[in-house]
């Protein structure tokens, strides 16, 4: 049908918008917090040299805690605000859990050494799986890998890879890492997971070289070749984190405020411990952490408060037409009006936000720290501008732990 | 399938890539083409754009897992297909509400032989549509299209067939007019 073809022309009247555009979608929706000058919030942060020193860990994978600055002094006065609501989570036995095995397949297990490729179909619960792949051998030799829904890879074996399969990646968060949200898919699914090894022809290397064009739409997928010199296989993994605990209940959508037992960032663990949300229209959120001998992580969350369509109306005449504005102004625009800017301190020091990769700085959200352990933390959120009534604000405390080992066959 | 190495390549340099570097590689290839497709599907060119480009910001938002995914594009076309058959009913609230993405272009005028194409498809069902779509205009094949959606390649071809019996009529009453 060349028909068809002729939508292809829509494409050229397309205007695409500049990929700046979505990424600062993306940064409005996940930041609802915005603080209302630089200079107020260049408050230097002390680091905790020592911290760094006995963990051993870079920058990423082991972010330095937020240290006291000034220290805090037990006998200030620190007002706790009436109204504001301490949630313990539920966690149940078995909430606190790694990653379940669900199958593990390699060409040294009897029955399929010789194989030039390899198959296991497992349930899992939806959305829930994850994967890894290894192939140890001769760099000539390629692999591949499809997990049936149009996912998989592909790569080079390599004479030195680990041929103990590990969860390297993630279907649903990133990396391995277990999102801090919980779990919502009902169901299972069934997955089919192929991997195999080949030698791909000069031709089709030649075309993924040049990197230009679908090689496997023009040399077809390259076949499964019998190799005694590879060692290869996969493992399928699932992890699922029931709700553990919710926020802003009856206000913000559940999915996006309900989160599981235990979360972890580049691999390190956290534990929820308690929310803390503020009083309705309070300006101010604080409360006290006793000394613990885990490092802390507290993360701010912020939603539409029940008052911000109400403010929306009334301000009706002040925003600019909506559907022949810039979004950006138009939020802008909305936000000034309607939105509140938040700010966390710690120990009495205004924590910076994070704009960017929050997750590589160690927390969840980007108004977020990580305490350092054997001390008496206080911890503050403060409506800087607007007006508290419009939006919900609470903190999330977590502890860090250690991830029990995985189960499976 | 397009396997598109996204663990290793030989060759290829390690250097460090954002998260965002990968959904930006997939944004300037596959942007304009997935809107089209989406066109196809849906029948309404702004819808089409603002779906996919919700499913771009939620690729954004999925970070790391996304460089993962191998296809990336058919990741997407499942998103955004999903945005155009989840929207919100409260579409007066949410337009005050939800920070929008950027949106459609106002000045797109679809041509009349464009709207025809879109109209022949939707007197398809759905199931049929997207099978359509994906043969003929996400250039998928028979045996990926199975693997995309879950369902046997025979499957697939007997939807192709069908819908190409239903649509020859429609589409080369087109061509003959087109002629005349």
């Amino acid at each position: 049908m060349p028909d068809l073809d002729r939508l292809r022309e829509v494409g050229q009247l397309v205007r695409q918008p500049a990929f700046g555009e979505l990424l600062d979608t993306r940064r409005r929706r996940t930041r609802r917090t915005r603080i209302a000058t630089a200079t107020a919030l260049a408050v230097a942060v002390t680091v905790a040299v020592t911290v760094l020193a006995t963990s051993g860990g870079d920058v990423r994978s082991d972010p330095l805690p937020v240290a006291p600055s000034p220290s805090p002094t037990p006998t200030e006065p620190f007002e706790i605000p009436a109204g504001q609501q301490t949630t313990t989570p539920e966690i149940r036995p078995g909430d606190v859990r790694g990653f379940a095995v669900l199958a593990t397949v390699t060409n040294s297990q009897p029955g399929h050494q010789g194989d030039a490729e390899l198959t296991a179909t497992v349930t899992s619960p939806v959305d829930a799986a994850y994967f890894s792949v290894y192939c140890r051998g001769p760099s000539h030799l390629w692999y591949f890998w499809d997990r049936g829904d149009g996912g998989g890879g592909d790569g080079t074996c390599s004479p030195d890879a680990d041929t103990t399969p590990r969860v390297l990646t993630g279907q649903v968060e990133g990396g391995g890492d277990i999102g801090e949200l919980a779990h919502t898919q009902r169901g299972t699914e069934s997955i089919t997971v192929r991997m195999w090894i080949t030698r791909p022809s000069a031709a089709y290397l030649r075309c993924r070289h040049r990197d230009t064009e679908d090689c496997t739409s023009k040399y077809g997928l390259p076949q499964p070749t019998v190799s005694p010199e590879a060692q290869f296989g996969f493992g399928i993994y699932s992890h699922e984190s029931p709700r553990a605990l919710r926020l802003f209940a009856g206000i913000a959508d559940p999915t996006n405020y309900s989160y599981g037992a235990v979360s972890s960032i580049d691999k390190v663990a956290w534990l929820l411990d308690r929310a803390v949300a503020a009083s309705p229209g309070a300006d101010r959120l604080a409360f006290e952490l006793p000394a613990s001998d885990n490092e802390y992580l507290v993360d701010v969350y912020d939603a539409f408060g029940p008052h911000f369509e109400r403010c929306v109306d009334q301000h009706a005449g002040e925003l600019p037409d909506f559907e022949t504005t810039d979004h950006n102004i138009f939020e802008a625009v909305r936000d000034q009006l309607c939105y509140a800017d938040l700010q966390l301190v710690v120990d009495g020091a205004p924590v910076p936000p994070d704009e960017a990769d929050t997750v590589a700085k160690g927390h969840f959200s980007e108004l977020g720290a990580r305490l350092p352990p054997g001390l008496v933390h206080r911890v503050e959120v403060r409506v800087i501008r607007g007006d508290p009534r419009n939006i919900v604000y609470a903190v999330i405390v977590r502890t860090r732990t250690e991830l029990p080992a995985g189960t499976g066959p | 399938m397009s396997y598109r190495s996204s663990i290793e390549k030989p060759s290829a340099k390690v250097t460090r890539v954002t998260k965002e570097d990968h959904v930006r590689e997939v944004y300037d290839a596959s942007y304009r083409r997935l809107v089209v497709q989406l066109f196809a599907l849906t029948g309404d060119l702004a819808d089409a754009e603002d779906a996919v480009q919700e499913a771009f910001v939620k690729a954004l938002s999925l970070g790391r897992a996304f460089a993962d995914l191998d296809n990336r594009e058919a990741w997407l076309r499942t998103v955004a297909l999903n945005h155009v058959r989840n929207r919100w009913r409260h579409a007066e609230v949410a337009r005050r509400l939800r920070t929008k993405v950027p949106g459609p272009t106002p000045e797109v005028e679809v041509g009349p032989q464009h709207v025809a194409l879109v109209d022949a498809l939707a007197t398809l069902d759905l199931a049929h549509r997207t099978a359509v779509v994906l043969f003929y205009l996400a250039d998928r094949s028979v045996g990926d299209i199975a693997i995309e959606l879950g369902i046997p390649v025979g499957t697939v071809k007997t939807r192709l067939a069908r819908s190409r019996e239903l649509l020859a009529p429609l589409l080369s009453g087109a061509e003959e007019a087109d002629h005349a």
